[in-house]
């Protein structure tokens, strides 16, 4: 049935709709329903596209790419693979890891950190932006209690866009180690979070 | 394969993080596939992976940003309705075999294909245009990505209907003085072919273009800026593509 003749859903009724509903309004060609997925997860896309990249202008483009790429193949998004946050996240690392291989200089000093204070934060302006915040400083934590080798390592990964190889060369490090290193920093990770209880699906 | 999922254990990590050069990746997307001990590590570290984003400060994109986002999609969703009914009927996402754990949601979504990434969301925009209109007989409508940087706020699609491809076209500027605008068709490993399609654009900033020739085997339909009277090799970049499953 053409989406012009569906009862139209006013844009306070797109509000209180699922991510996963909102996504089938999308695959059928729905603006305003990707306009609410927007809102709801282009701070934390954007966030994690400045830590990787270090400028808002890269991190702005890496956005833009990956939400229209949500937007033209919102029907490859499968609920059964996860939410749409994961999906939206997992496309954004994917861009940004793109974007940094593909600057010639790949820079080292981008992922060796921090430059925290040129950043302004966000605005706690919901209770769900604070509860992420929460969040945000539990993984954090857990990041940061990791043996500094392990910690290292995952965050030139995920953050930095660097191959273990790459990682190996700049530690001075064999690669073999780089690897281990990753998975058992994952995997203290991984005992610590279900634990806890913080992961949110 | 016991000796085998030994040796990929330590690569796990990486895999999840995208720190693996591309033909390891490769060969542990393969073994992936046949290992099922590796899928359920794999498939246990993903909470790991999913967090990690959070951990990032959080720091807000300006409104333009959305304002450029927004205008993209709206005209792409103007268009769309503009095709008519059959463009907004949309198939359900193609499911590749019934259940599917977590990890294959992984691998798809992990750099190992980000290389393919761009392609796929394309040609999953195609997917969102098939449409089947009676018998067998099938129309299909296929989004285009225009740079905008050319053609700000321009969009495209192409419409398939029966083997007869037509691409419209709208919010695209007029070819620069001396030049026209030309329709390439390219397959894999090849450079684009000519057609003789050279347009120009309508006052309203619409055109509507006949591809000539077969599609069937082509990965992408691209329009490029080239001299009155055409090219036998793009001179420009690909202002429209159009990419094809």
């Amino acid at each position: 049935m053409p989406a012009r003749s569906e009862p139209s859903v006013t844009p306070q009724g797109l509000r209180q709709l699922g991510d996963e509903e909102l996504m089938q309004l999308v695959q059928k060609g729905r603006a305003e329903a990707f306009e609410v997925i927007y809102d709801r997860h282009s701070s934390a896309s954007f966030s994690l596209a400045y830590r990787m990249c270090g400028s808002r202008a890269a991190a702005e483009d890496v956005v833009q790419e990956a939400f229209l790429s949500m937007w033209r193949s919102g029907s490859r998004y499968d609920r059964t693979r996860g939410s749409v946050r994961t999906w939206a996240l997992g496309i954004v690392h994917n861009r940004a890891i793109d974007s940094l291989r593909r600057s010639v200089v790949h820079d080292r000093r981008r992922a060796s950190d921090e430059g925290l204070e040129e950043r302004f934060e966000a605005r706690e302006r919901t209770d769900v932006e604070a509860a992420r915040r929460d969040e945000a400083r539990e993984v954090r934590t857990l990041l940061d209690d990791l043996p500094p080798e392990q910690c290292r390592v995952i965050e030139l990964a995920y953050f930095g866009g660097f191959t273990h190889t790459e990682i190996a060369a700049m530690l001075d490090t064999p690669v073999g180690t780089v690897k281990g290193r990753m998975r058992l920093g994952m995997e203290k990770m991984r005992a610590a979070l279900t634990r806890q209880g913080t992961v949110t699906p | 394969m016991t000796a085998d999922h030994d040796d990929f254990v330590d690569v796990q990590g990486a895999y999840l993080l995208g720190a693996l050069p591309q033909p390891e990746k490769e060969r542990f997307e393969a073994h992936l596939a046949t290992c099922a001990r590796c899928r359920a590590d794999v498939d246990a570290l993903l909470v790991v992976a999913d967090a990690l984003p959070s951990a990032a400060p959080p720091v807000e994109p300006s409104p333009e940003l959305k304002d450029r986002i927004m205008q993209a999609v709206r005209s792409e969703a103007e268009l769309l309705e503009a095709a008519g009914p059959q463009a907004d009927v949309v198939a359900p996402p193609t499911r590749r075999r019934g259940s599917r754990s977590r990890w294959l949601g992984a691998l798809y979504s992990r750099p190992a294909l980000a290389g393919g990434m761009a392609a796929l969301a394309l040609i999953a925009g195609a997917g969102a245009g098939y449409a089947l209109r009676g018998g067998d007989q099938e129309t299909r409508t296929v989004r285009a990505s225009v740079e905008q940087g050319v053609a700000p706020g321009g969009a495209a699609k192409l419409v398939v209907d029966d083997g007869d491809a037509t691409l419209r076209l709208a919010r695209m500027p007029q070819p620069t003085r001396g030049r026209v605008w030309q329709v390439w068709v390219k397959r894999p490993r090849r450079a684009p072919e000519p057609t003789d399609a050279l347009f120009d654009v309508r006052r309203n900033g619409t055109a509507t273009v006949a591809v000539p020739g077969e599609l069937a085997g082509a990965e992408a339909v691209l329009v490029t800026s080239e001299p009155r009277g055409g090219s036998q090799v793009p001179t420009r970049q690909p202002v429209v593509e159009v990419s094809l499953d």
